[in-house]
């Protein structure tokens, strides 16, 4: 009897050492070597898109003057907006003083690729894909060369969990890591700060960045304004721009989970209030619900005549297609969380996306005078990417990849090789960034700051049938909502 | 004679050295025992449904749930009341097995079809209550017209994120190397199995069997079926409980989104590819699959570039998600087709096979 | 006139998601139909019919786009072809070879094709949800007042005056409403193809005695493969008609269908009536409680309630035809 169970044991033992121990995690082959060919003017251009910038400042300056009235728009002209911030001013590349000429570098991330947040995220992969490329073709990192890791969540937190405690088991532990899921993020929060690992977190809810009590920043470092921040700064706008008879009254339509509940808070209702915009209730739908139809009338009954939904891809499309369903379009103004305002909302929504509003926190495809802008148009091109990619995702990878480059040359510089770069490193040089990755979005994290605080709003329009981005307003300064945050009420 | 006990006691001895003794000396590598602890705390679930459909012959599809209750149970009671997780791991299991009785309850009465009813139903409210249980005190203050007004909110359970897990503690040391993950998980991995093996060899076990085998001859022989079906389903939902205790403390974090349907699904798949109704089955099973997905992780950034060059209308990044349900599909259905009784019986005939070719003593 | 108030909503709104209520009913009793078929044919719970109604959707819409989204009768004519071929392939790869084995193994080889099936739309599809144009303007389509081109836009609602004694307008989305007349034809054209036709009673005696009625010549297989057929079909046009205009989505499907499992078991498991009504019913308390409550609750916990209620009160459901074996 005994004796059975225990060989039966041993084999199992057997088996899995073999398994683990002779499979050594199986080198991903991830980037095919660049066409010789290509490599040296594309080499340029990123230097180009770095270095240039100031001297196209001078055209992006002009209008700053001009553009305080704001919902007046240029129709034709490709808005050059006026930047309250000099983005350009901050996208200057650490020079290199140590050379890691035959080292590597890989760039840890993880999230839904798979599950609702897909249409989003998928781009980003193949942005980085792209962006690390272009990168190494320019002599990657002081001379080391990076690539990509990735595994997919599904969407599903205990895939997470396992691809986390996958990565932290790593010798050497990732230096830096990349999530894009506000729930990944929050589940994630104390482990990365007990392992000293930072994250670069795109899901930017309050809980995930500043903790249960809203005030503790831990190991994450937000990529875009608080959700809760860039709500606050539509309501300002609303209040300065609102004309409609009735006061603005807004009722939030947001997805269910960690996303989508973090706008909606007791804070942010006050701050509202008291810019004259009232919240006047808040509605959940699943990711992927067929039908917001009852949802929306049950807000209307309340009273609202602005929906703000913290969804992305089919969630604003759908708040989009089922208001216009049932005939209430043109009595409602309909606006998103960054994430919605997005080129995917537009593929699912198609017509029916033309006047959704939203905070753009970072440049977009059709600020073609940014020259970063300009290269990742130019890449995007040269490298065929489908129709679909072309969205927020693509965009935020290429800053990614340049945030990466410039935290690890400084903390090279300051360490002086790479081996002893590590998350303590990244994360000393992370509190002291003042960065425009790509010049795109700055990236400010002193004073304590987590997350970075500007923003445009931004419409969506059609110009013959071509959807694009259009800003309503300059870069203006998000309010800072989270307890404890300066405008906290 | 004594020789004898030694041939019986000898691959026992050796298990204990390789299980045991190398870990405890730091001799394995981490991630083997990180490997084995995943396996020993899902074994723990697993057995809990081989008492139910391998020796009772019902099916839950709600077992994740149950995982679900013993987790949040057992990291509430440790969050609010600081409670030891030695006291709060059999509390959770307790918890989770009275929850189950609450869904098991009407359903037992009657077909089996209908006890995988419930648990479904079972999958879909445990989560929604844990993770708003405000609403469920809106719902309770309307069918009682008003007169109860309970104040549950989402702080307790953490709502749609989640809690944050203190680790174990034993006299004073706190337990949150991967080694002290797998002893301990190995310790209760093998009380579980020896309690399994004592239900089953009990009158209980003989019980369940009958009424698997047939519930109207059972019933005629004097076994009232209902009964033993209630017990085996809480001891099946309490192995869940236990196993969720286990998860929730050495994982440190719960999310309400980890205990899904397809999580239940593939306990049952792992149940029944490893053999339902032998005592080895679960470990086979579960095995079996972790190993696979240990396996299928490590070649996906080989698919990755491979699958995509072959069919080339497949999207990179979907090789990810598809290859894991595919293969666990796959495995599952010829293993129903081909092997029905699972690998257990498998390595029992062949095990007959060699004693039958090599004459022992 | 005082304004009309109930459980501290208007009464209009009460009104309203009743009737989105029957019209998304509508759709799990189309869902459920294909469910009770396969039992009344074989005898076996189909965990997998979400997955046929993906395939079936995905299906039409890989194919519509290929048509350059102009013929879709073509389209839908091909998925039903190809959605036969899968009942059958079904039947003849992984049902056959289980004839005679326990309720459980059954079970388990669903829910094996479950994951199978998942696997193989991942792969093939991915699972970002894909737009399927089907209840919305078509290409050329204007608005008669102002003559602007309205391709893709949802099509106008269907508004119903009650404002006088309600206090507000019923409002029902048109992609509602063509669901549910879709909807209830294929019920009718079904429920009468099961009771009347040659092929429907030779299904039931098959269900009901596989082994006799091969012994009177009858094709069991065939037949079997058959009810799995139809049911692939049933699973497809529940899935277009849920996608048409809001769009494939892998992630919600497979859901829905899990919504109409209560609704199978309210009707009686066995009963055709009753799966129209049971379906009409989980939709109608789906719709009010997210109304009241959100969609969590409607969608997660109202329909499983629904369900523990009926095993709680009356196990054989509403039409269960045979007592259910008690112990």
């Amino acid at each position: 009897m005994y004796k059975r169970y225990g060989l039966v044991l041993i084999c199992l033992l057997a088996l899995l050492l073999a398994a683990c121990g002779g499979s050594t995690p199986a080198e991903p082959t991830v980037l095919p070597p660049t066409e010789g060919a290509a490599a040296p003017t594309v080499t340029q251009e990123l230097a180009a898109a770095a270095t240039e910038t100031p001297e196209e400042d001078g055209a992006t300056v002009g209008p700053t003057a001009e553009a305080t009235s704001t919902v007046e728009e240029e129709a034709e002209t490709p808005t050059p907006e006026a930047e309250a911030i000099d983005l350009a001013a901050f996208s200057e590349p650490t020079e290199c003083e140590v050379d890691l000429t035959g080292q590597e570098i890989t760039m840890y991330h993880f999230g839904d690729l798979s599950g609702a947040f897909a249409l989003v995220t998928q781009p980003l992969v193949a942005g980085l894909e792209d962006a690390i490329e272009v990168l190494n073709a320019d002599g990657g990192i002081c001379g080391a060369t990076l690539k990509q890791e990735f595994a997919d969540t599904a969407g599903r937190q205990e895939e997470a969990q396992a691809i986390y405690e996958r990565y932290a088991a790593l010798d050497p532990k990732p230096r830096l890591l990349l999530l894009y899921s506000s729930a990944d993020m929050e589940l994630l929060r104390d482990q990365t700060a007990e392992d000293e690992i930072p994250v670069l977190s795109a899901g930017v809810s309050i809980k995930a960045v500043y903790g249960e009590d809203g005030q503790s920043p831990g190991w994450a470092y937000g990529t875009l304004p608080l959700y809760v921040d860039q709500f606050g700064l539509f309501c300002n706008w609303v209040a300065e721009n609102w004309e409609g008879e009735e006061p603005p009254k807004v009722g939030h339509l947001n997805w269910e989970g960690a996303f989508g509940r973090s706008t909606d808070t007791p804070l942010t209702r006050e701050y509202c209030a008291a810019q004259g915009v009232e919240v006047v209730g808040a509605e959940y739908f699943l990711p992927g619900s067929p039908d917001v139809t009852t949802q929306i009338q049950t807000l209307q009954a309340s009273g609202a005549n602005i929906i703000y939904t913290t969804a992305l891809a089919s969630g604003p499309a759908q708040v989009l297609k089922d208001a216009i369903a049932i005939g209430e379009r043109e009595n409602l103004m309909i606006a998103g969380v960054n994430w919605a305002l997005d080129t995917t909302t537009v593929a699912l929504a198609q017509q029916a996306a033309e006047g959704l509003i939203g905070p753009l926190p970072y440049l977009w495809w059709d600020d073609t005078d940014s020259p970063g802008i300009q290269l990742i148009t130019e890449q995007w091109t040269a490298k065929g990417r489908a129709p679909d990619t072309r969205n927020v995702g693509y965009i935020q990878a290429w800053a990614a990849v340049d945030l990466y480059r410039e935290l690890l040359t400084r903390a090279a510089n300051e360490a002086g090789d790479l081996a002893s770069v590590d998350g303590p490193a990244i994360k000393a040089q992370l509190d002291e960034l003042q960065y425009a990755p790509m010049g795109i979005v700055l990236l400010d994290y002193t004073d304590g700051r987590r997350t970075p605080h500007n923003a445009r709003i931004a419409r969506v329009t059609f110009t013959d049938g071509q959807p694009r981005l259009e800003a309503l307003t300059e870069e203006l300064e998000t309010p800072s909502l989270h307890p404890g945050g300066a405008d906290a009420p | 004679m004594s020789a004898q006990r030694l041939s019986e006691w000898w691959p026992l001895a050796l298990a204990f050295v390789g299980f045991v003794l190398l870990p405890a000396l730091d001799l394995l590598p981490t991630e083997l025992l990180r490997l084995l602890a995943s396996i020993g705390t899902t074994a723990i679930s697993v057995m809990g449904l081989n008492l139910l459909l391998g020796y009772t012959g019902q099916v839950s599809l709600g077992q994740a749930a149950f995982v679900m209750v013993g987790a949040y149970t057992s990291a509430i009671l440790a969050r609010e009341t600081g409670l030891s997780f030695w006291l709060s791991m059999p509390l959770a299991g307790l918890a989770a097995g009275l929850v189950g009785l609450l869904f098991g309850l009407p359903s037992l009465r009657v077909r089996g079809f209908y006890l995988a009813m419930a648990t479904l139903a079972a999958q879909f409210i445990i989560p929604w209550v844990i993770k708003a249980p405000e609403k469920l005190a809106t719902l309770v203050g309307w069918l009682t017209l008003g007169l109860v007004h309970p104040t549950w909110d989402s702080t307790l359970t953490g709502g749609a994120t989640g809690l944050q897990v203190p680790a174990p503690v034993l006299f004073g040391s706190t337990l949150d190397s991967t080694r002290a993950e797998y002893l301990t998980v190995l310790a209760v991995v093998v009380v579980a199995f020896l309690f399994q093996r004592n239900v089953v060899r009990t009158r209980t076990g003989r019980a369940l069997v009958a009424i698997r085998d047939n519930e109207r001859a059972a019933e005629v022989l004097g076994i009232h079926p209902y009964t033993y079906k209630l017990q085996a389903f809480f001891l099946c939902a309490l192995y869940a409980g236990i196993a969720g205790a286990l998860q929730a403390h050495f994982r440190r974090s719960i999310s309400p989104d980890a205990f899904t349907l397809a999580s239940s699904i593939e306990q049952l798949g792992m149940l029944v590819v490893g053999g339902a109704g032998y005592l080895a089955g679960p470990l086979f099973g579960v095995s079996l699959f972790r190993l696979m997905q240990d396996i299928i992780v490590r070649v996906t950034p080989t698919l990755r570039e491979i699958v995509p060059r072959l069919l080339p209308f497949v999207a990179q990044t979907d090789v990810d998600t598809s290859f894991r349900p595919l293969i666990f599909g796959l495995t599952l259905m010829l293993f129903l087709i081909y092997q029905p009784l699972g690998m257990a019986h498998g390595v029992r005939q062949l095990a007959a096979r060699w004693r039958a070719r090599v004459p022992s003593r | 006139m005082a304004e009309c108030v109930v459980l501290g909503k208007p009464c209009f709104l009460l009104a309203q998601w009743l009737m989105t209520g029957v019209m998304v009913g509508s759709i799990y009793s189309l869902v459920a139909l294909g469910l009770v078929l396969i039992v009344k044919a074989s005898g076996i719970f189909n965990f997998a019919h979400g997955y046929l109604m993906l395939l079936g959707s995905l299906f039409c819409v890989t194919i519509f786009q290929a048509l350059g989204e102009q013929n879709l009768w073509l389209a839908l004519l091909v998925t039903a072809l190809l959605m036969v071929a899968v009942g059958f392939l079904i039947e003849r790869a992984v049902m056959r070879p289980l004839l005679g084995q326990p309720l459980l193994t059954t079970i388990m080889m669903t829910l094996a094709l479950t994951q199978l099936m998942q696997g193989l739309i991942t792969l093939f599809w991915g699972v970002s949800a894909i737009p399927l144009n089907i209840f919305v303007y078509g290409p050329g389509d204007m608005d008669p007042a102002t003559g602007a081109a309205l391709t893709g836009l949802p099509l106008k609602p269907l508004i119903l005056e009650s404002k006088s004694w309600l206090g507000g307008n019923i409002i029902i989305k048109q992609q509602f409403v063509l669901s549910f007349l879709v909807s209830a034809g294929l019920v009718l054209l079904f429920t009468l193809f099961f009771r009347y036709s040659r092929t429907g009673l030779v299904m039931r005696a098959v269900a009901e005695n596989p082994r006799l009625a091969q012994a009177v010549g009858l094709r069991v297989y065939f037949t079997l493969g058959l009810a799995w057929a139809i049911a692939a079909l049933l699973g497809a046009a529940a899935g277009i008609v849920q996608s048409g205009g809001s769009g494939v989505d892998g992630n919600t499907i497979p859901l829905l269908a899990l919504r109409a499992f209560p609704a199978v078991l309210l009707g009686g498991l066995e009963s055709i009536p009753g799966a129209i009504l049971g379906g009409i019913i989980i939709g109608v308390v789906e719709v009010m409680v997210t109304g009241l409550v959100d969609s969590t609750t409607g969608q997660e916990f109202a329909p499983f309630l629904v369900l523990i209620l009926v095993l709680l009160i009356r196990p054989q459901g509403l039409f269960g035809q045979r007592e259910v074996e008690r112990i």
